[in-house]
């Protein structure tokens, strides 16, 4: 068993000891979050709720609040209103980078890749400075889970295709070593192909007891690997529930446009 | 024949000087977006530690790297007070807050040392020439160009090789996404404006030994210099200060080489003219291939 395995096998054990302490085994919950950009209202009365070792997708469409919700998860927007906690301790206001400490990570929609940095630098950045000591172990490990990125250590990012820099920022939220992984907008602008090997590469991560969010507006492909979703309009969740049950009934696509759901689901 | 030679090593001594300058503005505004007006009163700060320590009978040994030092924590300082608390503000407001302390800092010099310049006793060697095939070389010289030399291989590897400062170089492309990497702003910006003021801090001593005078407006030459070269190269971009720094000198050495005796008082008209030329052809400067800095300004 490659070491990532026994490692992310120890790190969910250990996790489920700390949440089972801690009311239910919800890893990460937001209550009553609301955020604006400027003016505008971006989430509005955001409850939502992640368990241990499960794929939670945000659905819905450009502005309905997805990035919003991803990024008052991590502390990247200031809150008008509501809390975040995370292992059940209070995370609401805290920096970005403290709440990477704690073991949360996000891969920004866009990819975001430095650049003007080797695709080496963007992961040895990605290890943070605390995390220097353990970096030559992690490369080793992400790389055997990016294979495709072994050969492009020292190409610079800027240089990569695009399923290159998605697999390339995915590797990079890695390298923290994260319990909580946040996906935003994978598959956006990747062709197909690649699009599956994403999605693939989501199911490993999860097989090996990560936890992670995946905000989509591929619903279909979404639905099939989340194990839960929210549907989100205009600021608002729409809609929650079983992928298997959103997908039998029709309701994902009235969410979706905002009209809502007749029988409450 | 000696005569370009003795152009060519003032070129490189000067070229060095206004180098180290704008590489610390640069290293700045990478990251922050700001221009620091006060970065020229680090000169001063430094040339200031020099009077006050050689008062004491300080061997230079020490005063050199303690003035270097009091400029590095001088810049720490600048943003700890003046720039933290205006993070995230509008441009305009940054700007003016940087003009503003820039003002301020000039203002209390002149109040506990008053206006009239310091001299500040340089050791000999600073003046000391040798001669190679007739041409007459200031020790001085060459030191500085050696140094920095060095100076800038230095950070060239500090960029490249540590882990602070290949974050330095991500969080000049982009700020938020470093920040998720765990890597913590505070730390990062502090450590950019100390490496700035142990540049400052390092042009200073080579600055002020020509003249061997500090006064409360020393500073105002140095940042001028500066910014004009990191604007020259591109500003944001590292190697384009540096660049921008050789050539700026270039074209003052060109032009005091060139033009009739009498027109020195002129030499900056001709030089600034033809950096405007410059940014008229190339408007985001020599080395401005950091688009997201361009689209950030």
């Amino acid at each position: 068993m490659p070491p990532i395995l026994t490692q992310l096998r120890r790190c969910s054990s250990r996790r489920s000891s700390v949440a089972r302490n801690t009311a239910g085994d919800s890893l990460v919950s937001l209550h009553a979050v609301t955020a604006h950009y400027g003016s505008t209202i971006a989430v509005r009365a955001v409850d939502l709720e992640v368990k241990e070792g499960e794929i939670v997708a945000i659905l819905g469409a450009n502005g309905a609040g997805k990035t919003s919700t991803l990024k008052a998860i991590v502390g990247m927007i200031d809150l008008s209103g509501g809390t975040v906690r995370y292992e059940g301790r209070d995370i609401t206001g805290l920096p970005p980078e403290r709440i990477v400490e704690r073991g949360i990570s996000l891969t920004p929609e866009g990819r975001e890749v430095f650049g003007s940095l080797t695709t080496r630098e963007n992961l040895r950045v990605g290890a943070g400075i605390a995390g220097q000591r353990a970096y030559p172990e992690r490369l080793e490990e992400v790389l055997a889970l990016f294979p495709v990125l072994r050969d492009k250590l020292d190409v610079f990012g800027g240089l990569l295709s695009g399923g290159e820099q998605q697999q390339l920022a995915i590797a990079r939220s890695l390298m923290s070593d994260p319990n909580l992984l946040l996906l935003d907008e994978p598959s956006l602008g990747l062709a197909p192909i690649i699009v599956e090997r994403v999605f693939e590469l989501i199911a490993r991560l999860r097989d090996r007891g990560m936890t992670l969010i995946l905000a989509e507006q591929n619903v279909d492909r979404a639905l099939q690997i989340a194990d839960r979703a929210y549907v989100f309009s205009t600021g608002r969740i729409e809609l929650e529930g079983d992928s298997t049950r959103l997908r039998e009934t029709g309701d994902v696509e009235r969410a979706f446009l905002g009209l809502g759901v007749e029988d409450g689901a | 024949m000696t005569e370009v030679a003795q152009y060519l090593i003032n070129w490189l001594a000067l070229g060095s000087i206004y180098a180290l300058l704008a590489l610390g503005i640069a290293i700045v505004f990478s990251l922050l977006g700001l221009i620091n007006f006060a970065h020229g009163e680090l000169v001063t700060i430094s040339g200031y530690t020099m009077v006050m320590l050689a008062i004491w009978d300080v061997p230079w040994a020490l005063i050199i790297p303690l003035s270097i030092i009091a400029a590095a924590v001088a810049a720490v300082l600048m943003e700890r007070v003046a720039y933290r608390p205006l993070r995230g503000a509008p441009v305009a407001t940054t700007l003016l807050g940087s003009l503003a302390l820039s003002i301020v800092i000039q203002n209390l010099f002149l109040m506990f040392t008053g206006a009239r310049p310091e001299a500040i006793p340089f050791p000999t060697w600073t003046q000391d020439t040798f001669e190679i095939a007739g041409v007459v070389i200031r020790t001085l010289d060459v030191i500085t160009f050696a140094t920095t030399v060095l100076l800038l291989s230095a950070v060239l590897v500090f960029l490249r090789r540590s882990a602070r400062g290949i974050a330095l170089r991500a969080a000049a492309e982009n700020f938020d996404v470093t920040r998720l990497m765990g890597i913590r702003a505070n730390a990062l910006i502090r450590g950019a404006f100390a490496l700035s003021g142990l540049l400052a801090g390092v042009a200073a001593f080579f600055f002020l030994a020509t003249a061997a005078l500090v006064s409360p407006t020393t500073g105002f030459v140095p940042l001028l210099k500066g910014f004009i070269a990191a604007v020259i190269g591109g500003l944001g971009s590292l190697s384009g200060a540096v660049l921008g720094g050789f050539v700026l000198a270039g074209l003052e050495v060109a032009f005091q080489a060139t033009l009739p005796e009498g027109s020195a008082p002129f030499i900056d008209a001709f030089v600034f003219g033809i950096v405007i030329i410059v940014l008229f052809v190339r408007p985001h400067g020599l080395r401005a291939e950091r688009s997201a800095l361009v689209e950030r300004a």
